[in-house]
């Protein structure tokens, strides 16, 4: 039997178990499982935390769209490398546009991969890994996802890891803005400008991009994003639940992060522009009627 | 206002700032009892070494005895002041108090204050300075019974180590009845001699200074020491004389209080007649003169302005407002940065039909699905799919 044979019959058998059906007779081809069959099969082990299964998915996607653009399948290899942790080797350049949704999902992954892996300054937080579970048969026919296969390549084994353990054992740098929060920063602007009024990501990316620029201490550059956000999705906010199951909501962390980015309106504007300081106090006073802790509520009202 | 609320609002730096917005805002409303207890709250666990320390808490006492200034002196205002701070320092506090009321120009304030640490200040040679400041306050604010009594009283004790002064005689008479009193001159008496300080508590009893009492047992060095000790304080009472001269001299010309210029030039001339060998007595002269000269209908004013073209001029003060440096504290709002912004298509196809990603991300998931425990329950993010 021909090693490609050979290789075909491996993948089938494990579609077929990733799919949930019976093996194939022997001596027989199966027929190829449609493309969506394995993309749900990889949706459905990636949401019950398989991630061996749908990475054996994945490579028979790979298999069928090797040379070709496919946005799909790079979405859900990124999102299958960031739940291994797998470190980038560097922040991703600045994109070309995200109208299609899954380059706007698969730089939501990047922009979590970015913060999961990297440390301040934009190196990996470690290489270390262990063998993916449930992977071992794999080893000696996987090719790494998206890397052209021509037919006269070697197979290589190549080891899908597990980076998880390895960057929780390794300590994260509390300081400064550093060159991954940059990074990030542009990363969630870039996308947030980009992102539907409706994207379900979209205050979550605004919350996300806020926060960052209130930690490095850039109180205007603060106030300008969440205003930005809200003049491009103001239903979005408003709509946001205050509270969550068992913990505040995100309504509530949205509420407070634009109250504290009032600290970036200057004084002088407070005093003469009207509008501007009815705004801040709607905000501070929003912030203040919610259930923080009293050290924030003293903040809060001191700003008041 | 109604958002920071009442007192307390915490010892760090943005509760002693709400204490001063507070402050800042009652003051404007006139709201002084609200006012008076923002400070209580905020000055009354520190000394005034903290206070003067940290710029907020000096402004809010600066704010306060403002506020105090503006009411009527009395003895709930001093009893304010004690817990306007810890009560060791109770004294140097109502003593800067009258200070600062000196300084603003509330007079009134200042005499009553002065004139009851001159009562009631342990140390006695603080007490004669207290005295003297309050002649003075009393000469700025008008008073003038108030004038002549604290002016006569300066000038009469300068007379103490000659003889008793008559103005002293109910106090001593009071010391002499007291046996407890006089046990403890003896006691004061005894620790001056050994070079300790003077006991507060002792010599808060004791008149300021008592010839006749030498103890029980006459020495040569107990009478050398006396001596010493009556040529002390004389000094101390001459300048104490000068100080309130000078210092009233320019009030008493400004308001045009002839009734107390008279008290002032009769004074100094019966102490420079009497004696005029003491060591301040040419400027005690210098100030007489001065005085007498603005005496419109005296003879004496006459004899010091006869042939010259214009009296001397008396030069005063101008008090400058106060403004408060009080610097913005930092107090940033905490603000937990999101837990993710991964959202994952529940179906493989369909990129609209999302749903935040539930578990953590960082930590191995199928780590988490392989070393759960038999038995332990799954993390409940892990059983359910969307």
């Amino acid at each position: 039997m021909s090693p490609r044979r050979k290789r075909a019959l491996l993948f089938a058998c494990l579609c077929g178990a990733s799919c949930g059906a019976a093996p194939p007779p022997v001596g027989r081809t199966p027929p190829p499982a449609p493309r969506t069959a394995l993309l749900e099969a990889t949706a459905h082990d990636v949401w019950k935390g398989r991630l061996a299964a749908a990475h054996a998915t994945l490579l028979v996607l790979s298999e069928r769209s090797a040379g070709a653009s496919d946005r799909v399948l790079d979405y859900w290899s990124e999102l299958l490398a960031l739940l291994r942790c797998e470190p980038l080797a560097r922040p991703p350049a600045q994109g070309r546009g995200f109208g299609e949704p899954w380059d706007q999902l698969r730089r939501l992954a990047q922009i979590e991969r970015l913060r999961v892996t990297m440390d301040e300054d934009a190196h990996p937080r470690s290489t270390a890994g262990r063998l993916l579970p449930g992977l071992p048969v794999l080893k000696g026919l996987t090719w790494p996802v998206e890397r052209e296969r021509w037919s006269d390549e070697k197979e290589l084994a190549v080891d899908v890891r597990d980076s998880c353990a390895a960057i929780a054992e390794t300590p994260s740098q509390a300081g400064g803005a550093g060159t991954r929060d940059r990074a990030l920063a542009r990363l969630l602007t870039e996308l947030r400008t980009q992102l539907p009024a409706t994207h379900p990501a979209l205050p979550q990316v605004a919350l996300a991009e806020t926060t960052l620029a209130l930690e490095a201490g850039s109180t205007h550059d603060a106030w300008q994003l969440s205003r930005a956000a809200l003049q491009q999705a103001p239903a979005a906010f408003a709509a946001l639940p205050l509270k969550a199951e068992g913990s505040e909501g995100l309504g509530a962390a949205w509420v407070l992060v634009a109250a504290a980015a009032t600290d970036g309106v200057g004084p002088v504007e407070a005093k003469t522009d009207g509008a501007l300081r009815t705004e801040v106090i709607e905000r501070l006073r929003a912030a203040a009627a919610g259930a923080y802790s009293a050290s924030v509520h003293r903040a809060l009202a001191w700003r008041l | 206002m109604a958002v920071l609320g009442p007192p307390p609002h915490g010892d760090d730096a943005l509760g002693r700032h709400i204490a001063f917005l507070q402050i800042e805002a009652h003051a404007r409303a006139h709201r002084v009892a609200e006012l008076f207890a923002e400070a209580r709250a905020a000055l009354g666990p520190h000394g005034h070494r903290v206070v003067e320390a940290d710029a907020t808490l000096a402004a809010i006492a600066d704010r306060a005895e403002q506020a105090l200034l503006g009411s009527p002196p009395g003895p709930e205002s001093l009893a304010l002041l004690e817990s306007f701070g810890v009560p060791a320092e109770r004294l140097a506090r109502i003593e800067r108090f009258a200070e600062r009321a000196t300084e603003a120009g509330a007079f009134a304030t200042a005499m009553t204050v002065f004139s009851w640490l001159s009562e009631n200040d342990p140390d006695g040679g603080k007490r004669l300075q207290h005295l003297a400041r309050a002649s003075v306050a009393a000469a700025r604010a008008g008073d003038r019974p108030a004038f002549a009594r604290t002016f006569g009283l300066l000038a009469g004790q300068a007379d103490e180590p000659e003889g008793r002064s008559d103005k002293r005689a109910p106090v001593d008479q009071r010391a002499a009845g007291d046996q407890h009193a006089a046990s403890d001159k003896r006691a004061a008496s005894d620790k001056r001699a050994a070079g300790d300080k003077q006991d507060p508590r002792t010599a808060a009893k004791i008149p300021p200074m008592d010839p006749l009492d030498k103890g029980f047992i006459a020495s040569r060095e107990g009478v050398q020491w006396e001596r010493k000790e009556r040529r002390g304080l004389s000094l101390a009472w001459q300048r104490a004389l000068l100080l309130v001269a000078r210092d009233a001299l320019a009030a008493l010309i400004d308001n045009d209080d002839q009734p107390s210029l008279t008290v002032l030039v009769d004074t100094l001339q019966a102490h420079l007649t009497a004696h005029g060998r003491g060591p301040v007595d040419a400027e005690l002269t210098t100030i007489y003169r001065a005085a007498s000269a603005h005496l419109k209908a005296s003879p004496r004013g006459y004899a010091a302005r006869v042939g010259q073209p214009r009296i001397p001029l008396v030069l005063g003060d101008i008090f400058v407002a106060r403004t408060y440096a009080v610097p913005l504290p930092a107090a940033p709002i905490a603000v937990p940065p999101p837990r993710s912004v991964l959202y994952v298509p529940r179906n493989g196809n369909d990129p609209g039909d999302l749903a935040p990603w539930p578990w953590q991300l960082g930590v191995s998931v199928a780590a988490l699905t392989e070393q759960r425990p038999t038995g332990a329950p799954a993390p409940r993010s892990l059983e359910k799919t969307p």
